[in-house]
């Protein structure tokens, strides 16, 4: 689909949304590896997917859907541009195949120099990226992102690849940007190790995207998350998506800290920085070895609002041990008209207790036979969701 | 409606004494954000009024109190951390109990020392598994810039582990061994030879009178509780200055809302800005990355370049300035400056290599084609130099690490050991 650009709305998001699983060049899941060029990858099946669900969060979140949507974008989504190379069983995904489209380097690299102009229209612009797909890390801050025909060239390794920070660099304002837009923010799912058999990455050339650009003084808020790992490559399900994918649209949902007034409404903003909490929140609940990593030019800013207190995954550690087993732990909420409230079940659950609540003061009291031993009150949020009772 | 001024504590006055400026957050009975800022400054706050006030360690657990504001309230203390050195029913959970900001934590009783452990004697300090006589691990030093020649091993000096941490911040994980390490004008490493795993080398920041820790630690295997012998061990710095120590535990747990306020405390940025004078350069240079990461460049002022002519050691010092330079659109000035890199050696913190590697691979095309003006075959060089490192870094840690056995050649073989 070509992009979208939503009538009457000069400022805003102007979203890029790339998702590469149909690498033409390399070999399908029932192939075998090869080495060389194709640095031992296969097709993948989850890219495609994780930028639609994307996408589709996007959408939903926008801020046309009114005051009264459970999500709501800070700034209005003026135009986005899909590009999704999918798997056959992507493919077949209810509305995904609507934006498949050609993700081969020359048309990749044609569509970011167009969002770099939509972007660079006004300063209050807000520039959206995010890439799902082959990568190899470079770098803390650089990543070398295949597309679709990579391994086409046996000559020239990365000739179908571009580099990220490339893009990142590409996107600063100058004096030939003077109006760029100056909020960014940039989702990088796509890390994975240097193959043993590029022992220096400097030696090979990626496909230029933006012809040498310096960029001027860059004050830009450019925040990046990096899906990253350490000696393994980045995991998937398929099905489900890759883990930071999964992370991501799960943080988006509840990963705000505290309450403040919107427009004369109560709400919870969710920023950059209460986002980064929660992506490590979902990330820890996975628990693998796999996390991401914040760089760029990491400022903070509201990317949504929330509608009411999101909810906050507690966990309930009750010591000593031995006393526990005896012990009945309640929750509840205080302060509010219809209070949430947690009871432990008989027998007691697994330990740490896991309980889901919303965001907001709650009061615990634990008690033996009808005696409280422990009495406090708490402030839950996603940063403070662990309550240590010592009876 | 009055305020009050209200100095914050945690715990004893000694316990406050020992902390680094750590995070402070106050929610009000609205939970609503009613103030940010760090331990060593006042928090303004409403009277008769309630909150939530907060104080973040450095591996994201947090310690809170709930409390009213009253009239002729000028200092709060909030409770120790509870569960000092018991573990956590599974990994997961492991931010509940693992004081030690990096490492996760084990069974209560198991922290074992040096003493208990590893051969004491040995010059090149290595361990032994319990089951077999081949040693599981060695440890090693060397120093030099690895940019321009080859390093020299040195002998490690070895201290014990004595009086434990306060209460709550005491490291529930293994601790095998531990080094004291002395300053040198050349960039210092330790190495890490583990069987079956990746050689690591611990990049060592240390400013000139200080001394930094190196501990040797096992952390237990996810899903785990306990560590086995098979899990694999870190080597954790501790550095001299408790504010650029504790901001680099923020970094490593990705506490970046922690980190933009610990940037400002008075314990990093305290530096004589006008007299040029840094009281602890190494301090100087993290403060200096975390206002880069966060884009604050006006804060920066010209201590960037006080920074880069003052301590000729710091090979941090060129990638703070050259990055700045460049952020300011000085791309000629900072391409002229980072090339000197070469002079001083890897940088020692992971922002520093990853800023010098883009900005050289940004500069290399822009020389060729005549927009800046440059040396290619130094700006090659250097190049080639560090993209040796850039791809076989742990890129989750902050300070540098990079793999492979021979410093000048890293790579992800595993290590081989002594046989006895």
């Amino acid at each position: 689909m070509p992009l979208v650009k939503i009538p009457g709305r000069d400022v805003g998001i102007h979203a890029l949304i790339i998702g590469v699983s149909d690498y033409t060049y390399l070999p399908g899941d029932d192939d075998p590896v090869e080495g060389g060029s194709k640095l031992g990858m296969k097709k993948l099946k989850t890219p495609a997917l994780g930028a639609f669900r994307f996408l589709q969060w996007l959408q939903k979140a926008d801020a046309a859907a009114g005051a009264d949507a459970k999500v709501r974008l800070n700034h209005p989504l003026a135009s986005y541009d899909v590009i999704l190379a999918a798997s056959p069983e992507e493919r077949a995904i209810l509305g995904l195949s609507d934006w498949v489209e050609d993700a081969t380097t020359d048309k990749v690299v044609e569509r970011i120099r167009e969002w770099r102009e939509r972007v660079a229209e006004n300063p209050d612009n807000v520039a959206l990226f995010y890439f799902s797909g082959h990568g190899i890390q470079r770098n803390k801050e650089d990543a070398v992102l295949m597309l679709q025909d990579f391994a086409q060239s046996k000559a020239a390794m990365l000739e179908h690849a571009i580099s990220f920070f490339e893009i990142f660099s590409g996107m600063a304002p100058s004096d030939d940007y003077s109006n760029m837009g100056m909020t960014q923010l940039y989702f990088v799912d796509a890390c994975r190790n240097l193959p043993e058999q590029i022992k220096n990455f400097a030696k090979l050339n990626t496909q230029p995207v933006f012809d040498n650009y310096l960029g001027g003084r860059d004050d830009r808020m450019a925040p990046v998350f990096f899906s990253a790992v350490n000696d393994s490559k980045a995991f998937a399900e398929v099905g489900l998506g890759s883990y930071f994918n999964r992370a991501l649209l799960a943080a988006l949902e509840c990963g705000a800290e505290n309450s403040r007034d919107c427009s004369g409404v109560k709400c919870w903003p969710l920023s950059v920085f209460t986002l980064t909490t929660a992506i490590s929140n979902e990330f820890e609940n996975f628990d693998i070895k796999q996390n991401f990593v914040p760089a760029g030019q990491f400022r903070d800013f509201d990317v949504c609002l929330l509608a009411q207190a999101p909810q906050v995954d507690m966990v309930i550690q009750v010591v000593p041990e031995n006393q526990r087993a005896n012990t009945t732990v309640e929750v509840k909420q205080m302060g509010v008209h219809d209070p949430f409230s947690w009871r432990q079940s008989v027998p007691p659950p697994a330990h740490p207790y896991r309980v889901t609540a919303p965001a907001g003061i709650h009061n615990l009291i634990a008690t033996v036979a009808g005696v409280t031993l422990y009495d406090s009150t708490e402030f839950i949020n996603q940063k403070n969701r662990r309550w240590p009772v010592q009876l | 409606m009055s305020t009050q001024r209200i100095n914050l504590r945690l715990g004893s006055v000694g316990l406050t004494s020992a902390m680094p400026d750590l995070a402070v957050e106050v929610h009000d009975d609205n939970l609503s954000l009613a103030a940010r800022g760090t331990l060593d400054k006042d928090v303004e706050l409403e009277t008769d009024r309630d909150y939530f006030i907060s104080v973040t360690l450095p591996n994201g657990r947090r310690v809170s109190t709930f409390t009213k504001i009253v009239p002729g309230m000028t200092v709060l203390v909030l409770p120790e951390p509870k569960f000092g050195g018991s573990a956590p029913a599974n990994e997961s959970d492991r931010k509940l109990t693992a004081d030690d900001p990096s490492v996760p934590a084990r069974e209560p009783g198991s922290v074992r020392t040096a003493a208990s452990i590893a051969n004491k004697t040995a010059k090149v300090p290595a361990g032994r598994s319990q089951r077999t006589t081949k040693p599981s691990w060695q440890v090693a030093g060397f120093r030099g810039n690895l940019l321009a020649g080859e390093p020299r091993y040195f002998e490690l000096q070895r201290i014990e582990i004595s009086a434990p941490l306060a209460s709550g911040f005491a490291s529930g994980a293994e601790v095998l061994g531990a080094w004291s390490i002395p300053f040198d004008k050349q960039p210092t490493f330790i190495q890490l030879a583990q069987r079956d795993r990746p050689i690591l080398n611990y990049a060592v920041p240390i400013g000139p009178g200080e001394r930094c820790v190196a501990r040797l630690l096992r952390s237990a295997g996810a899903g785990t509780v306990s560590a086995a012998e098979s899990d694999p061990l870190t080597v954790d710095i501790r550095l001299e200055n408790k504010n650029a120590d504790l901001l680099l535990r923020y970094v490593g747990n990705n506490l970046v809302q922690e980190v933009m306020q610990s940037a400002g405390s008075v314990g990093i940025l305290a530096q004589d800005l006008l007299g040029s004078k840094f009281e602890s350069p190494i301090g100087a240079a993290v403060g200096a990355y975390a206002l880069l990461r966060f884009g604050q460049l006006d804060r920066l002022h010209d201590w960037t370049q006080n920074l880069y002519n003052s301590f000729g050691w710091l090979p941090d010092g060129v990638v703070i300035l050259a990055e700045h330079l460049a952020r300011i659109g000085k791309h000629q000035e900072a391409l002229g400056t980072l090339i000197r890199l070469s002079d001083r050696g890897l940088p020692f913190f992971l922002t520093g290599l990853t800023y010098a590697v883009n900005r050289l691979c940004q500069y290399q095309g822009a020389v060729h084609n005549k927009k800046l003006a440059g040396d290619t075959s130094a700006i090659d060089k250097l190049s080639l130099a560090l993209g040796r490192y850039s791809g076989l870094v742990d890129v989750t840690r902050p300070i540098l690490t990079f793999m492979g056995r021979d410093p000048l050649n890293p790579s992800r073989q595993p290590g081989r050991l002594p046989k006895s």
